[in-house]
């Protein structure tokens, strides 16, 4: 166990690099903007809640990844309890995406708040592996956090990143 | 072709205008105690319904003429302590232990799955069927002592389509969380086969 101080130090760094990131993980997870905070505030809780058992095992970036995205997959399981709502997986989304590009003339507002849907929609792990990915992260790093193989996190993020090409062009930055 | 549109995405997501929104110590270790109080107090609903329970059907062991009656009444107040007893033991598993929190992603999914899945494969068997018993002979007690009577009848009959709508409710539950904890298992299996 680590002591109490060390935990809140630890906690207090990682909020401070990563607040924003768990912020998009939160936007990217749930829609009511008073869910969302409570949804944000239990992924700091189990965040720092974790640096009690912090032993340096992974590296700082995959371990508050992995932490507040099994806080917010909890989130998700047992909100659908409560509230069950479609969810699809990427094959689907792609089938969906065939038809046109209607985000052409939308501004980036409105494809950030598409893209947010999307991601809403997604079935694990491809909503935490788009996420992911978004953040910015490779393939290793995504595996390592989700458990998939780098294999599947590769052929995922390449249907992503086909999936969001085709899906929303570039007009939108002109928009 | 690719690259550019999602790479413009990717620029779009992190750059989304966001508040920063920051939490002090006080206020995670408030929440870390509201939500301690909140399983507390589910408990303490459940203790105070198991204190109304005891006296009551203790009561109708003095009352009820009827032996049928006096030992369904001792089967419920038997049947009520199980149950507290066994929301005793299960109620630290309510909640993924902090260990959880650090699995990968695919594997906590999975146990929170089949955590929920045996949840209500089990709840049938600990928290109704105990108390199944010491009401059936209290109401066939009663069917005895009272004669045929539609009332009697509807309540039995009530009883059992309630009892019979929460087991299947329950069963169709944890066989539809089981359909998912095999997809995620195949997923993985089909992972293991390509590496």
């Amino acid at each position: 166990m680590v002591h109490a101080s060390s935990q809140d130090e630890q906690y207090r760094s990682a909020a401070a690099e990563f607040g924003r990131a768990l912020e998009r993980l939160a936007r990217g997870t749930e829609a009511d903007p008073e869910i969302r905070r409570d949804l944000l505030q239990d992924i700091h809780l189990a965040l720092w809640r974790s640096f009690a058992l912090f032993d340096g095992r992974c590296s700082l970036r995959t371990w508050v990844y992995r932490v507040a995205h099994n806080a917010a997959a909890s989130h998700v399981l047992q909100r659908r309890r409560v509230k069950p709502e479609a969810q699809t997986d990427l094959e689907a989304l792609e089938q969906q995406a065939d038809a046109t590009d209607i985000e052409a003339e939308a501004g980036s507002r409105q494809v950030l708040e598409r893209l947010t849907q999307i991601i809403r929609r997604l079935k694990p792990p491809d909503a935490q592996v788009m996420l992911l990915y978004l953040e910015d992260l490779d393939a290793a790093a995504i595996a390592e956090i989700t458990g998939l193989s780098a294999g599947s996190v590769a052929t995922r993020v390449h249907r992503i990143k086909a999936y969001l090409a085709k899906r929303f062009s570039e007009g939108w930055r002109h928009g | 072709m690719v690259e550019r549109p999602s790479n413009d995405i990717k620029q779009l997501w992190l750059g989304q205008e966001t508040a920063n929104v920051g939490f002090t110590l006080e206020e995670l270790r408030h929440r870390d105690e509201k939500f301690r109080r909140r399983v507390r107090n589910r408990n303490l609903r459940e203790y105070l319904a198991a204190a109304f329970v005891v006296p009551v059907f203790a009561f109708y062991i003095w009352f009820f003429p009827n032996p049928l009656m006096k030992a369904g009444s001792v089967l419920v107040i038997l049947g009520t302590l199980f149950v507290v007893w066994q929301l005793h033991r299960r109620g630290s598993a309510r909640k993924p232990p902090l260990e959880a929190s650090l699995l990968d992603l695919m594997e906590f999914h999975r146990r929170e799955l089949a955590r929920q899945r045996d949840a209500l494969r089990s709840v049938w068997l600990w928290y109704l069927a105990p108390l199944v018993p010491g009401l059936a002979l209290t109401l066939f007690g009663v069917y005895r002592q009272s004669g045929r009577s539609n009332a009697l009848m509807l309540t039995i009959a009530l009883a059992v389509l309630v009892f019979a709508a929460t087991w299947l409710l329950n069963r169709w539950g944890a066989a539809r969380l089981q359909r998912r904890i095999e997809a995620l298992e195949r997923m993985k299996s089909e992972q293991r086969d390509l590496s």
